[in-house]
């Protein structure tokens, strides 16, 4: 697994580069700075940050790009009572700056965790095998081969520990890949 | 270890504590202070040849029948099984069954988690029955028949019919394996879900299905390694008669 990569958007330069310094220190992870709004979507495209620390205030201004792009997001902000994932400008102490970091990275590690059991396309294919569909309507649904089914049936089977159908049912629902309303 | 009839029973027990619900289904109950596996097989009037080869099958996962197989009386073999299958339906599984239901109980929250469990139980459940059923009502009429013809010496035109419809043969190949959803069921328990408030309870349960599971291997060995040999060796003698 990569390195997680953090990103901070925030004008002003002492308040950034003191951000950077400090989150280096202490966590392992990549830090880059970016003050700018400039083609912001064209840097986080190149960067792929597992998670923006961004000023409150541009965020509202591209709200619609950094909820798109559904990175988990630290505010920095003057009112701490927006949203708890945020950190104040007039924090005095090191743990009120790191806190918020670590609780979004140990959230980051859990869903990369789970998303490394099962790939995207296994993930569809178990959805398919949970709501009941055999090998062949399967592959017809999703313009495969009945081989590439089987091939990724193995896999999931052996990366689960989970053989039977019914078995598989329930781990779908369980990591809600499937609905239980949605099975017959 | 190799149990012999000379040993003590309390010394098998104490080398496999696992053999007990073997040992009640053969009516022997605890308390024989040191009397010899042969001493109390006499008094339960139990075949110990039979007795030493099944105990010995519990106990050892790569289990050789043994010479003596040829001679083991096939009723005995069969009562024994059936006994061994109204211990899973009527006992085992619905004491695991009741745990689920008193796990949901007392859960409050994720109640919904427990009844994927449930379900999963009783889909297992109904494979079980299914399984056991189709023995009972085929197989094991089939190995009556070949027993009383062997005896007689003779066929009647209605078994006849039934000697010529089946064949262990068959019996090998349909005889599935029916742990593959309980090992699901342990792994979903242990690897996937998080454990509910009652943890002892749901460790109880987990304990259980490995028991099950255990139990019910020794249960097939039982019938691919002694059952199967053993009425194949009628099988050809029969043949001889038809």
């Amino acid at each position: 697994m990569n390195a997680t990569r953090l990103m901070i958007i925030e004008t002003s330069c002492i308040i950034r580069t003191g951000l950077a310094t400090l989150i280096r220190e202490e966590f392992n992870i990549e830090v880059s700075e970016h003050s700018s709004q400039k083609d912001l979507e064209g840097v986080i495209e190149a960067i792929k940050p597992h998670l923006i620390l961004v000023n409150y205030e541009l965020y509202q201004k591209h709200k619609d790009l950094l909820d798109q792009s559904k990175i988990e997001l630290v505010f920095l902000s003057t009112n701490t009572n927006q949203t708890d994932a945020s950190i104040n400008y007039q924090a005095t102490s090191k743990s009120a700056i790191f806190a918020p970091i670590e609780k979004a990275i140990s959230h980051l590690k859990t869903e990369k965790e789970e998303d490394e059991i099962l790939s995207k396309r296994e993930k569809l294919i178990l959805k398919h095998i949970a709501l009941g569909l055999s090998n062949k309507e399967i592959a017809n649904k999703l313009f495969i081969s009945v081989h590439t089914v089987t091939t990724h049936r193995k896999n999931i089977t052996n990366k689960l520990d989970i053989k039977s159908v019914a078995g598989l049912t329930v781990y779908a629902i369980l990591n809600k890949i499937v609905a239980i309303t949605d099975i017959t | 270890m190799v149990i012999n009839q000379e040993m003590k029973m309390a010394e098998v027990v104490h080398l496999n504590y696992t053999l007990i619900p073997t040992l009640h289904r053969f009516g022997i109950k605890l308390g024989f202070g040191d009397k010899s596996v042969a001493e109390i097989c006499k008094e339960q009037g139990i075949n110990v040849d039979f007795f030493i080869e099944l105990v010995n099958a519990f106990s050892n996962k790569d289990y050789q029948p043994s010479q003596k197989i040829e001679t083991l009386e096939i009723n005995p073999l069969v009562d024994y099984l059936k006994k061994t299958h109204r211990f899973y339906l009527d006992e085992k599984v619905i004491e695991i069954q009741e745990m689920i239901e008193q796990l949901r109980k007392t859960e409050k929250k994720d109640q919904k988690y427990v009844d994927l469990i449930l379900n999963f139980f009783n889909g297992y459940k109904n494979e079980l029955v299914e399984h056991i059923e189709r023995e009972e009502r085929v197989v094991f009429p089939y190995v009556y028949t070949l027993n009383k013809v062997l005896a007689q010496q003779k066929i009647a035109e209605e078994d006849r019919h039934i000697i010529e419809n089946y064949s262990m043969e068959v019996f090998e190949e349909e005889h599935d394996d029916i742990s593959v959803k309980l090992k699901d069921l342990k792994n979903i328990m242990i690897k996937y879900l998080i454990c509910p408030e009652n943890s002892s309870l749901y460790y109880n349960i987990i304990k259980e299905l490995f028991q099950l599971e255990e139990d019910i291997n020794y249960h097939t060995r039982i019938e691919d390694k002694v059952l199967i040999p053993r009425v194949i060796f009628i099988e050809e003698r029969i043949q001889k008669l038809l």
